[in-house]
This record gives C-alpha cells, sequence and structure tokens, in this order.
C-alpha cells in the first residue's frame, strides 16, 4: 500500500500542528487523530519522519503530549537567539545559554531526575540563587593562570540587584543585572511553551513544563556534551 | 546468658526495618496534624488527619484514568469536608484547611523534596554484640504531573501512599487481590455488608497499584529499551502472561460479585441501609471493572509496544538514549571554560532546547506601518515584551483565561459603575488557578478607556473584539472629572454602564444627588 494525497496532506497537518508547540492534542481532534496514527501506522510515520529530516528535524516525543521534535541548528525552524530583545553579541548569547543550562541543572540535578516526570517548580529569585551560589564556589577555588575570563565570570560581573526600582506594575530591571537576564530566559521558555507562569506559587515563578524535559533530556544536554567532549579533545590535540 | 536483651530478637529480623518503614509512611501526615496548632484555624478542631487520608482516597479514587484529579478539584472537595466540620467557620479558613492538608502532602514546604527520616538498623554480630547502622528512609506521598492532553496539573499517590492506605507491608499485589475478592464473597454471603465495602475499597485500591505497576514496565520500554531488555526476555513476558490471565479472572470475578450485590439488592425483604451500602459496593465493583477492563486492553497491546519501540529504538542515535547529566557533565564544564570557548556550546543547548521558531515573515503593510509610526522611547531595561516584534503574527497579547476572568468579574458588578468599583471587583475575586489579578485589571482599564477613546494606531478589530468581550457590545463609557482613588492608578474614574441609554440616566441621577447635597 502506498500513501495517497490524502495521507500526504495529513503529514503535512501533522507537521503544523508539532510546529505549533503550545497547540495540545486533547485540545484538537484531528491533531490526536494524527498522532494515534503516526504512532501505529508505519508507513506514515515513515513518511512524516523523512519530511522532517529533510528540515533538519526529528521526532523526540510522540506522547499525548502531542509530536514533540527536535531541531538541528542548521534547520530554518532553529531558534536563533539573537531574535531576543536585547541580546545582540555573543557575550549577551553566552549569557542566555548559561541561565538555560543553570535552569536545567537546578530542576534536574542528577541523570535519574530525567526519569521523574513529577512537576518541576523555579523561581527567578532561586535559578539567580543557584547561579550566584555556583560562582561564588568558583571564585574560592584556584584558577589556572591560562585561564582569565572564564564563562562565570560574565555571569559573575552581572549586578544581583534584584529591583531597580519600584515603578507602578511590574518591576523593571536592568540589562546589567542578573534577575533580568533570569527573567528574560524564564520569559523566552514560557513563550517556547517549554515553562509557564504560576503567579501562585509567589513571585516570577515557573513551573517547568513536560516539553522541557523532553528537549533537554532527549536533545540538548546530550548534544552540548558532546560539543564540550569534541572541544575538549581539540584542545588535547593542540 | 546468650539472651540478655530485653528487647527480644525481632529488632534482628529481615522485615523490621520494612515495619519501621511502615510505621514512618504515616509520619508526614501526624507532623502535619502537629503543626496545624501553628496555623490561624489551629484551635478550630478540623481533623487534620482525617482529611489527609481523604485526600489521598480521593487522589487514588481517579488514578489511572483519563482524567486525573487536580489539585484545585482536591482542595475544593477537602473543603467541603472541612465546612461540615466547622460549619460556622469562613469559606476562606476552610480553603486554607484543605489547601494546608494537600500542601502537607506534597511536602510544599521544602519544595516537594522526598519526606526523609533517619532510621536504626540493629545487627548482631556473631559474639552477641549490637551492631548500629544508621539509614535513611526516603518515600513521597502525593506528587504533581502534568496531564499531557490537558495541560493541566494532576495529583498522583505513591506506592507508598497507596501502601499506607491498605497498611500492609509489600505484597504480591495478585495474590492479595484474589483474597480480597474472596473475602467480599464471604462477607456477601454473611450479610456482612459494612465490612464488604471496606474491602470493596480495598480492592479498587489494590488495582491501581496494579495498573501503575504496569505503566512503569512501559514507561521504561518506551524510554529506553536497553534498560528492561533483559526484563523483555523472560520475566516481563511472564508477568504479562501471568496477569493478563489474572485481570481476565478479575473481571469475570467482578461481574460475579456484582451479580451477588445485585441480588442482594433484589431480595424481598432487603434493611434499607443494607441495600444502600449494596448500592455503594456495586458502583465500586463497577469502577474497578471499568478499570480492569482498560487495563486488560492495555496488556494485550503491551508485547506490540514492545516490538515497535524495538524497532524505533534501534534507528535512535546512541547519544539520545542516556539521561544527560546537566549538572556535572554541562554546566559546571562551561562556567569553567573560557567564555570565548563557552559562548558555542552555551548557545546549542538553548538553541536545542528552545524546539521550534518558525520563520516569520515580514508583512509588508506592517512594514510601512512601523516605520512610519512616530519613534518610541527606547526602554532598554524594561522586560522583553515578545509581541512587540516586527510582524509577528502571534495571538493576541491578552490570553483567553484572563478576557474571561474579566467578563466574568465585570458581569457581576451592577452597571452603571466606576471603574474604580470595577477594580476592587478584581482585586477581591478569586482568580482562577495561573490568572495574574494586575492582567485582568489593566484589561478592564484598557477596555473601559478604549471604549471612552478609541485608538486608531493599534489593531482596530482586536481592540473592539477585547473590548466588548470585557464589557458587553452596547458598553458607553463617560467621565465627569471625578478622580480614581485606588492605588497603583490615576486620572479620570470613568463610569461603566451598559448602554448610553442608562449612562444618561446615571449622569441624570448623579447630578440630581449633587443639587440635593
Amino acid at each position: 500500500m502506498t500513501l495517497s494525497q490524502r495521507d500526504l496532506a495529513d503529514v503535512g497537518v501533522l507537521i503544523a500542528c508539532a510546529l505549533r508547540p503550545k497547540v495540545r492534542p486533547g485540545a484538537d481532534s484531528d491533531y490526536l487523530r494524527l498522532l494515534v496514527r503516526y504512532r501505529s501506522d508505519v508507513e506514515y510515520r515513515n513518511a512524516v519522519d523523512s519530511v522532517l529530516d529533510g528540515l533538519d528535524m526529528r521526532v523526540l516525543s510522540d506522547s499525548d503530549l502531542g509530536l514533540v521534535v527536535g531541531v538541528r541548528r542548521e534547520s530554518v525552524f532553529a531558534y536563533r537567539l539573537s531574535d531576543l530583545p536585547n541580546v545582540s553579541g555573543v557575550a549577551d548569547r553566552l549569557l542566555v545559554g548559561l541561565v538555560s543550562v543553570a535552569i536545567a541543572a537546578y530542576a534536574f540535578p542528577t541523570p535519574a531526575d530525567f526519569d521523574d516526570d513529577r512537576v518541576r517548580w523555579v523561581s527567578v529569585e532561586e535559578v539567580e540563587r543557584f547561579i550566584r551560589e555556583a560562582c561564588d564556589r568558583l571564585k574560592r577555588s584556584p584558577t589556572e593562570d591560562d585561564v582569565l575570563d572564564e564563562a562565570w565570570r560574565s555571569y559573575d560581573r552581572l549586578s544581583p540587584g534584584y529591583k531597580a526600582d519600584k515603578g507602578k506594575g511590574r518591576a523593571r530591571r536592568s540589562a546589567a543585572s542578573s534577575p533580568y537576564w533570569v527573567a528574560m530566559v524564564l520569559g523566552w521558555m514560557t513563550d517556547q511553551g517549554l515553562a509557564r507562569l504560576t503567579p501562585t506559587r509567589g513571585p516570577e515563578a515557573y513551573q517547568l513544563l513536560e516539553r522541557f524535559r523532553i528537549q533537554a533530556r532527549e536533545l540538548a544536554g546530550n548534544a552540548t556534551y558532546e560539543e564540550l567532549a569534541a572541544i575538549r579533545r581539540g584542545e588535547v590535540m593542540a | 546468658v546468650s539472651e540478655p536483651w530485653v528487647v527480644g530478637r525481632a529488632v534482628f529480623d529481615a522485615s523490621f526495618g520494612d515495619r519501621v518503614r511502615v510505621l514512618l509512611r504515616a509520619r508526614p501526615v501526624a507532623d502535619a496534624a502537629d503543626n496545624a496548632g501553628r496555623q490561624a484555624w489551629g484551635e478550630q478542631g478540623y481533623d487534620v488527619v482525617a482529611l489527609s487520608l481523604a485526600a489521598i482516597d480521593a487522589v487514588i479514587a481517579r488514578q489511572g484514568f483519563e482524567q486525573e484529579v487536580t489539585y484545585d478539584e482536591t482542595v475544593l472537595g477537602l473543603a467541603g469536608l472541612a465546612a461540615s466540620s466547622g460549619p460556622d467557620r469562613l469559606h476562606e479558613e476552610h480553603l486554607a484547611v484543605a489547601g494546608y492538608v494537600v500542601d502537607a502532602l506534597l511536602n510544599r514546604r521544602e519544595r516537594e523534596a522526598p519526606f526523609s527520616y533517619a532510621v536504626s538498623a540493629f545487627g548482631r554480630e556473631q559474639d552477641g554484640t549490637v551492631r548500629h547502622k544508621r539509614g535513611v528512609v526516603e518515600f513521597r506521598l502525593l506528587t504533581e504531573h502534568e496531564d499531557h492532553r490537558r495541560g493541566v496539573n494532576v495529583l498522583r499517590a505513591s506506592a507508598d501512599a497507596i501502601n499506607a492506605l491498605v497498611g500492609g507491608l509489600e505484597f504480591d499485589v495478585e495474590d492479595e487481590q484474589s483474597a480480597v475478592e474472596l473475602m467480599l464473597t464471604r462477607q456477601l454471603e454473611r450479610g456482612a455488608f459494612g465490612q464488604a465495602e471496606k474491602a470493596a475499597e480495598r480492592s479498587r485500591l489494590l488495582s491501581v497499584r496494579y495498573a501503575d505497576e504496569l505503566r512503569t514496565v512501559l514507561a521504561d520500554t518506551t524510554r529506553d529499551i536497553r534498560t528492561v531488555f533483559s526484563q523483555w526476555a523472560e520475566q516481563v513476558p511472564a508477568q504479562l502472561e501471568r496477569s493478563r490471565a489474572h485481570v481476565e479472572e478479575r473481571l469475570e470475578g467482578e461481574a460475579r460479585l456484582l451479580e451477588h450485590v445485585r441480588g442482594a439488592l433484589d431480595a424481598p425483604d432487603v434493611e434499607p441501609e443494607v441495600a444502600a451500602t449494596a448500592a455503594r459496593i456495586a458502583r465500586l465493583l463497577e469502577e474497578c471493572r471499568q478499570r480492569h477492563t482498560e487495563l486488560h486492553g492495555r496488556l494485550v497491546t503491551a508485547r506490540t509496544t514492545f516490538l515497535d519501540e524495538q524497532t524505533r529504538q534501534s534507528f535512535r542515535p546512541i547519544g539520545g538514549l542516556r539521561n544527560p547529566d546537566i549538572n556535572d557533565g554541562v554546566f559546571l564544564p562551561l562556567l569553567t571554560m573560557a567564555a570565548d570557548d563557552a559562548a558555542g556550546p552555551a548557545e546549542t543547548f538553548a538553541v536545542l532546547l528552545a524546539g521550534i521558531q518558525s520563520p516569520k515573515l515580514v508583512r509588508f503593510a506592517d512594514l510601512v506601518d512601523d516605520l512610519l509610526a512616530p519613534r518610541r522611547e527606547a526602554r532598554a531595561e524594561e522586560p522583553p515584551e515578545p509581541d512587540e516584534e516586527l510582524g509577528d503574527p502571534d495571538p493576541p497579547a491578552v490570553p483567553p483565561e484572563v478576557l474571561a476572568a474579566a467578563a466574568a468579574i465585570v458581569d457581576a458588578v451592577e452597571l452603571p459603575a466606576r471603574l474604580s468599583d470595577l477594580l476592587l471587583a478584581v482585586r477581591e475575586a478569586t482568580l482562577p488557578d495561573g490568572i495574574d489579578c494586575d492582567a485582568v485589571e489593566r484589561l478592564v482599564v484598557l477596555a473601559a478607556l478604549w471604549n471612552y477613546a478609541p485608538e486608531t494606531m493599534q489593531d482596530v478589530s482586536l481592540a473592539v473584539d477585547a473590548a466588548t468581550h470585557v464589557l458587553g457590545t452596547t458598553a458607553a463609557v463617560d467621565a465627569d472629572g471625578a478622580q480614581i482613588g485606588l492605588p497603583g492608578w490615576s486620572g479620570d474614574d470613568l463610569i461603566v454602564a451598559q448602554d448610553e441609554h442608562s449612562l444618561a440616566q446615571w449622569a441624570g441621577s448623579t447630578g440630581r444627588d449633587r443639587e440635593a447635597s
């Protein structure tokens, strides 16, 4: 049996659903139907996987959460950090990256933590304190002479001041303060469907969503680890 | 001489540690009852222990089903119970008590960490001296999970919580279940309905645990088949086969019991109390049967799941199979690298974590509008507003929940009213979970302002939609020079009326008031 034109259209519909991270199959009967088909119909699944592969993407999870896809960096669908407000240079992107890793490290401190799907909560203050404490530990430990500007110093230089001024409505922060960056990353994660604001848990508290666990566990964590390993190997050769 | 200990030998038994653990399972509940004395309602005689058990029961009742119970539902249910124990107290207090109980079971005070207790283990050397070892017992009672389909958080009871209720040591679920069934049949035959109901309850708890065991095996298989590969060779198929035979037997047994209970209902001289109990048991059994039917379906497809996963995962890249070690493997190495080197991998993590970004196309009309718009002052320190991006086709800035909340509050206030009254109503209203009071306030103000003086720079249709959604289609707004006195806002205290006519009446009546005074 080969796939008909109609089936191919269904491939497109499912991928379109996957491209909208905030749509849940529970709220969209077409999505649910095609998701079930993806799980059960090998031919259809292969077609979806092949199209995604051509777009430099691959399926990370096909649970009831929906089709979660991972994106290779060269894909047209890959996120560009430079699209974030106030993120222009390498230094800014380093901060966004560091804070993202820190949030994952804070919520999932050991590999085994990724097996547990209970809800994880973080707040701007907790994440800020977590990174700050890591920086303080590094500050106390002796450093090697050849590395002067370690990455942690770019975070440590930021002011830990929590609120620059108390205007009405939301507090404003300076981009030279670390809470600004943490809040910005969490806000960005919320837009990407990785987290959601939970005001009942306190000020600037967020719930990390299942999508966060999947993306960090199935793709981002190991890919970054391998990139770091490659850099280390490169240093050994040089 | 060989037995100088008054304590006897039991303390050295292998099962002693298990019994200590069983005893400790009740400790979080006891602690919660203890600490309740320090709450504002501590002296009002709410039974925290009973409420805790009720909470766990409520969670288990729907665990494993399509619609598991949410935090808010549990709190509301418990608040109902609290209300019947303190009928002359305020509803807020009942909610506070219920919230306290559920939070205690979740261990929210310690950020959902597992309950952890130091325990002693005793052993005996050859020469009779006693060896002491310190250990730690850790467990959770309730945990919160994301319901993938609905996106809400649901509660689940841990095996420890279920066991605490069943009240035994770790036992083989299947045997226990047959035992319960046997007991139930006997009890029914003897007409001991009160006890039979308890037994039916227990039978249901076991079904939940049983479904959980299967879920664990299947979840492990789907995640990384290699971790359970050896188990699938013999152990799991045998377990599945046994389970399937067992569930089929249970289904039959439950059908038979149901007959039995219904028979008791149809008996000519049945007492009303017995009839009520029998009806309750019948409902319970019906639920068990539903659960087992579903479980049976999953058991039958379990083998296919395994085969499918085997095919699927054989094509997965190796790196994706391990759980990453973010802390030691990524975070700390990144921090200690030279900033120039770290930027690349750090960005990789953020980009890969982010998932998808649909390429955004600039609409020419928007671009021209934006270019011609008066220059806004740069507000660099303002937190990011993602919706301000150029040509962003994203949905409106106001989430539908906030719209609905604002509309509901305005509905509840009698119009015409002053804007300050509406804002007060917002501040006093209990908003649904996840809705920011400030956002609702802002929306109400914006809707009123838009009605008063429509802004034409923005997308008009959206603004009209939002404003009519909140205030209604015919709403009319006017100012009479009165100033708003609410902290956080300034300017005219606008009058919001349902239509022009009532606005005019309001103006007339307040005019008369002023003349009268």
